[in-house]
């Protein structure tokens, strides 16, 4: 008896393995294929001086050892948290707020929705242009702050200003973390709200304890992708360290905008794969330390309908 | 406007007093209106300086001016002159097209294994799916170029189109956390009843997952529509190359010349279709959600 | 997140080729005194341009396709190995950063001219937007193109090391070329390690714009020709508002960028690295000269009032800008800038003119020093399918003169090649007299394109921040030699680690 069920149980097992196999074959083959070798390449390659078209020559920790040195990467680092921890909320709330307001279907929302994922397609040239017309000495902004007698500040030139005016120019472009909220938003069973609605919840509370854990899923989403592009962050930074015309990758004013993208574009353009490859690594620790903190105390801030998964 | 209103917000009025919701619903709608137009203008300045300076003569573009002295519709004219447009534009639908519909079909599995179907690993494999996101391209590239120079798929669109059968990161953690809002309930009652992982999939996870299942076809089409790297890398002859790499290379050539106004004209040019796109795709997934009634 | 990466990941390449492109004038070198012949401007120039002048707007017409062998071949060099003329066909690819339509079809006339030299020979052209990628990938592949054609300058190290191009020395001798086919500075562009690495093809080089308006405003009756005129010249231009606001900056080197701090730092004498590129040389007293040389121009207002009106300057690429708004008198620029007045100030200002930049010797003479921003030129990459066809065609574009002068006359780079620049220069010159001092520089006998090393981007752009500190007062005047010497210990240890020494 019990051994005809331990083998029913065991062909069960089985076949649920299969099932997980089949289902997961595209990515298991997708990544064994096109991204397992690039992988271990640049792995590898972080430990070697490395040129493409001659082989890599080993360096054991050459590499990390120089970068431990670099302050530039510190400083690079500096300013990315400076944009995660203030930019990125901001651009989530604004997000959230429009996606809020947008995503049940009312007549002129389709057009709102258009307006509001414009800037998110809007190329880098065009929106810098922009951005450089509004901002300058002498340009709109600076005449609206002096009718309240403020005089402008150089956000191009000021080390305290250019990052508020990126965030500035990065909440443009919130087109895609709008969609992913909308997409969460309408996802969420009517029947929940009426429940609470029941108890005589107002718009807050409806919001507060149905909507925000309903799309928790969602929201750790948008943080982590928006993380990962904080640190991957280049063109606004880039354009906004030009001011006047295209220039070096130092993120002028005093380094106030230079980014990891930026020295990792450095290094690559100097044709230094074994070096560029270890930074990339460094960073790639960084992140993953960072994903696996998210991912642990995800039970305080992340509502889940299956277990344990965030 | 209120009919609209009183349509999709009925469970309100049956809970509060009517005359007092009705003046807080319309001070709300007030507010609301008030928000998202200021919102809107702001949100659509890019575009319309972008609309405007493309119609402007050299003399004027990237100066103070806002408004054209003369609309220099010529432009556009310009723009069509130097780039085979109707060309690029074909060849692009082709591999936006191929990788969309890839990317769905081979990521809604992939993200279901991850949402709702328990295996032993599941957190840890998952963590190497995101992993795979955090390396920046540049270290990838030319190992992925070599791959595809075996695979003889250099010069055609296989690179850009085959990978996405074969399910990205990035799309399969979107479709993930979107699986993760939908209630278990309901699956596990399908479960009860005798279907299979794969009829839970197909009968219930994707028809209440639509919406975001259509957001990560649309991201997956702007992307492959915005994709200058891989075309430029991948494709050699003139006709097959996409409007991506004929717009920056229009562009590379307009840096010297400085003639900015055609760098807009040719950006109106390349957003104008994926505006379309980006239209009639939220309109099918936010309506058509309430049309099918799915939830609740 | 995820958010824009496509179209950014797009500019991002495309802003790292202007970065090449443009302003690898901070890139640019000098200051190898060689003396070359290579003095004939002239009279070819008189017999050709007629035939130039027709030949360019409709590049397609009979005379390039017509061209045999004999005609096409330039006489200073003499005919290559017969075997060559005949084969089996083949098919060659060309990658080319001119990759736009405009670029491809001004190229068409330099591939049929070698095509009907060579009847076996087919060229496939192939643009390629920022190159030195796609080589890379295709070199590690092992599947090169047959032929490259790309602003390498300053990168031969990189190219050298890595193994992506071959030095192409063997050919060139075997098939009795001579560099007197090209000025001076064409042969440095492809120099390195006393190899050559390819064949040239243009020359950026740099100029002073001066607004002439301003400068009779200012009672100057001519341009500086020296380091005295020059400060002097930009004490009296400067005009400030009774408020204390900068109105007109008579000259700076940048306006704020840092973009040409390398350059003046050649000019003193300065050189990045030594001559094959294994030891960084930035602790000398002439990079710090040249630094405080720079600092007196600053120094003329005061810092906060000259950030406001740098902050309110107009769009570099448009109307508005300084030099065309008279913002800037005296403008430090490469060469292409000089179509902008007429493109976008309607010929504002009125009276401008171009001259050599000065150096520190004294008189702005191209013969003194001619640093150039940037330049174009052929490569034949490692392991191609057959060295010998490659250089057929790539020795075959270089010296196609009429050909590439009708190709320049499009684009607007300044060719090497001398029968090709003297048919450019008749018929530039003609259209903007402002281009002689810019031809005169590309033949200058010193004409110079910077060295490279391996770490060469990291050198530029860890210099350019050391500038724009000191410029700011971050760095003392008194500590400015040990930030320099602090710097170049760092960079010597990543230039140590890259080459194993």
């Amino acid at each position: 008896m019990t051994s005809a069920r331990r083998a029913a149980r065991r062909r069960a097992d089985r076949r649920r393995r299969l099932t997980v196999l089949a289902l997961l074959s595209p990515w298991l083959i997708g990544f064994c294929v096109f991204v397992l070798y690039p992988i271990m390449n640049s792995l590898y390659w972080s430990f070697t001086v490395k040129r493409y078209g001659k082989p890599a020559r080993w360096v054991g920790l050459g590499n990390y050892r120089l970068l431990l040195e670099n302050d530039e990467l510190l400083l690079a680092l500096k300013n990315t948290a400076y944009l995660a921890l203030i930019g990125l909320p901001i651009r989530l709330f604004i997000a959230l707020l429009v996606a809020t307001l947008l995503a049940r279907p009312r007549r002129g929302n389709g057009a709102y929705r258009l307006l509001f994922y414009v800037p998110s397609l809007v190329p880098a040239v065009a929106s810098g242009a922009l951005f450089f017309f509004l901002l300058r000495q002498g340009g709109p902004v600076a005449g609206l702050l002096d009718l309240f007698g403020i005089e402008a500040p150089l956000w191009f030139r000021d080390p305290a200003w250019t990052k508020p005016a990126l965030i500035m120019l990065g909440t443009w472009a919130i087109g895609d973390t709008m969609l992913v909220f909308m997409a969460g938003l309408v996802d969420i069973p009517r029947s929940l709200y009426e429940a609470v609605e029941l108890d005589g919840a107002g718009r807050w509370a409806r919001f507060r304890y149905v909507t925000l854990p309903m799309i928790s899923p969602v929201t750790f989403f948008t943080l982590l992708t928006g993380l990962i592009g904080v640190l991957q962050a280049f063109d606004a930074a880039y354009v906004f360290s030009q001011g006047v015309r295209p220039g070096r990758l130092t993120g002028e004013p005093d380094g106030s905008l230079l980014t990891y993208a930026m020295l990792q574009l450095r290094y690559f353009s100097d044709g230094r794969i074994g070096f560029a490859s270890a930074m990339a690594w460094v960073m790639f620790v960084l992140t993953l330390v960072i994903t696996l903190v998210m991912m642990a105390t995800r039970r305080r801030w992340v509502h889940t309908t299956t277990d344990g998964a965030a | 406007m209120s009919t609209v209103l009183v349509a999709t917000e009925q469970p309100a009025r049956r809970t509060a007093p009517v005359g007092a919701s009705r003046s807080r619903r319309l001070l709300f709608l007030i507010g609301r209106h008030a928000v998202l137009v200021a919102l809107a203008l702001m949100f659509a300045l890019p575009f319309l300086f972008m609309l405007l300076q493309s119609v402007m003569p050299i003399t004027q573009a990237k100066t103070t001016a806002l408004w054209p002295d003369r609309f220099e519709w010529g432009n556009y004219r310009e723009v069509f002159d130097r780039v085979p447009l109707a060309t690029y534009f074909l060849n692009t639908l082709k591999v936006c097209v191929l990788a969309t519909i890839g990317t769905v079909v081979s990521c809604v599995p992939v993200a279901y294994a991850f949402s709702h179907v328990r295996w032993r690993g599941r957190t840890a494999v998952f963590v190497l799916v995101l992993a795979t996101m955090m390396l920046p391209y540049q270290v990838l590239f030319v190992s992925q170029y070599q791959i595809f120079t075996e695979l003889g798929w250099i010069n055609s669109i296989l690179p850009l189109t085959v990978p996405a059968f074969f399910a990205d990161a990035f799309s399969i953690f979107l479709l993930r956390q979107f699986f993760l809002t939908l209630p278990t309930e309901v699956m596990d009652a399908a479960r009860i009843d005798g279907a299979s992982e794969l009829g839970v999939l197909a009968r219930v996870v994707v028809p209440l997952a639509k919406p975001g299942i259509m957001a990560v076809a649309i991201f997956q089409f702007l992307f492959s529509w915005s994709d200058f790297f891989g075309p430029n890398l991948y494709l050699d002859s003139d006709d097959s190359l996409t409007l991506a790499v004929g717009l920056v290379r229009l562009n590379t050539a307009l840096v010297k010349t400085g003639e900015s106004n055609l760098t807009m004209a040719a950006a109106v040019l390349f957003v104008l279709p994926i505006l379309a796109v980006f239209f009639f795709a939220q309109k099918v997934f936010i309506e058509g959600v309430t049309l099918t009634g799915t939830k609740g | 997140m995820y958010t824009t990466p496509p179209l950014n990941r797009r500019d991002r390449r495309q802003r790292s080729m202007c970065r090449h492109a443009l302003v690898g004038s901070a890139i640019v070198a000098s200051l190898v005194a060689a003396a070359c012949g290579g003095d004939n401007s002239g009279d070819s120039a008189d017999t050709t341009a007629a035939a130039v002048t027709t030949a360019a707007p409709d590049t397609s017409a009979a005379p390039d396709t017509s061209a045999t062998p004999d005609t096409a071949a330039p006489d200073t060099s003499a005919a290559p190995a017969v075997t060559l003329y005949d084969r089996d066909p083949l098919t060659l690819t060309l990658w080319s950063s001119f990759s736009d339509t405009e670029g491809t079809e001004a190229f068409q006339p330099m591939i049929e001219r070698c095509e009907s030299m060579y009847p076996w020979m087919t060229i496939e052209y192939v643009g390629k937007d920022d190159i030195s990628d796609s080589i890379q990938a295709a070199v590690e592949a092992g599947s090169p193109p047959d032929l490259i054609q790309a602003d390498f300058s300053g990168g031969l190290a990189y190219l050298e090391a890595g193994g992506i191009v071959e030095p192409i020395d063997d050919l060139f001798a075997r098939d009795g070329l001579s560099w007197d086919s090209f000025v001076p500075g064409g042969k440095r562009l492809v120099e390195f390690k006393d190899q050559h690495w390819g064949l040239p093809l243009s020359l950026d080089p740099v100029g002073l714009f001066y607004n002439g308006d301003a400068l009779a405003e200012a009672g100057i009756t001519e341009p500086p020709s020296n380091y005295d005129e020059l400060l002097d010249a930009a004490a009296k231009l400067l005009k400030v508002g009774s408020d204390g606001t900068v109105e007109r900056v008579g000259f700076v080197p940048d306006v704020g960028d840092g973009s040409y701090v390398s350059f003046i730092g050649y000019l003193f004498g300065g050189n990045r690295f030594n001559a094959d590129g294994s030891e960084v040389t930035l602790a000398t007293p002439e990079w710090a000269e040249s630094l405080r040389w720079q600092q007196q121009f600053y120094d003329l207002m005061d810092p906060d009032a000259f950030q406001r009106w740098a902050d309110g300057l107009g769009s570099y690429d448009s109307a508005d800008n300084f030099f065309i708004r008279g913002d800037l008198a005296m403008y430090l620029e490469a060469s292409y800038f000089i179509t902008w007045p007429d493109r976008f100030g309607n010929g504002k200002p009125e009276n401008w003119g171009v001259v050599p930049f000065p150096t520190p010797e004294g008189v702005a003479d191209p013969n003194n020093l001619a640093p150039m921003a940037g330049g174009n030129g052929f490569f034949i990459p490692t392991g191609v399918q057959d060295r010998e066809a490659s250089w057929a065609a790539m020795s075959c574009l270089a010296l196609g003169g009429e050909q590439i002068a009708s190709f320049e006359n499009v684009i607007g780079n300044i060719p090497t090649n001398l029968e090709a620049l003297a048919l450019f220069e008749a018929e530039q010159v003609a259209k903007i007299p402002e281009y002689q001092t810019f031809i005169d520089l590309v033949r200058s006998p010193n004409a110079e394109v910077s060295q490279s090393s391996l770490v060469s981007n990291s050198i530029g752009d860890r210099y350019t921040a050391l500038a724009l500190d000191y410029r700011r007062g971050d760095i003392a005047d008194d500590e400015l030699e040990d930030a320099l010497a602090d710097l170049q210990a760092s960079l010597q240890e990543e230039l140590d680690l890259e080459l194993g020494s």
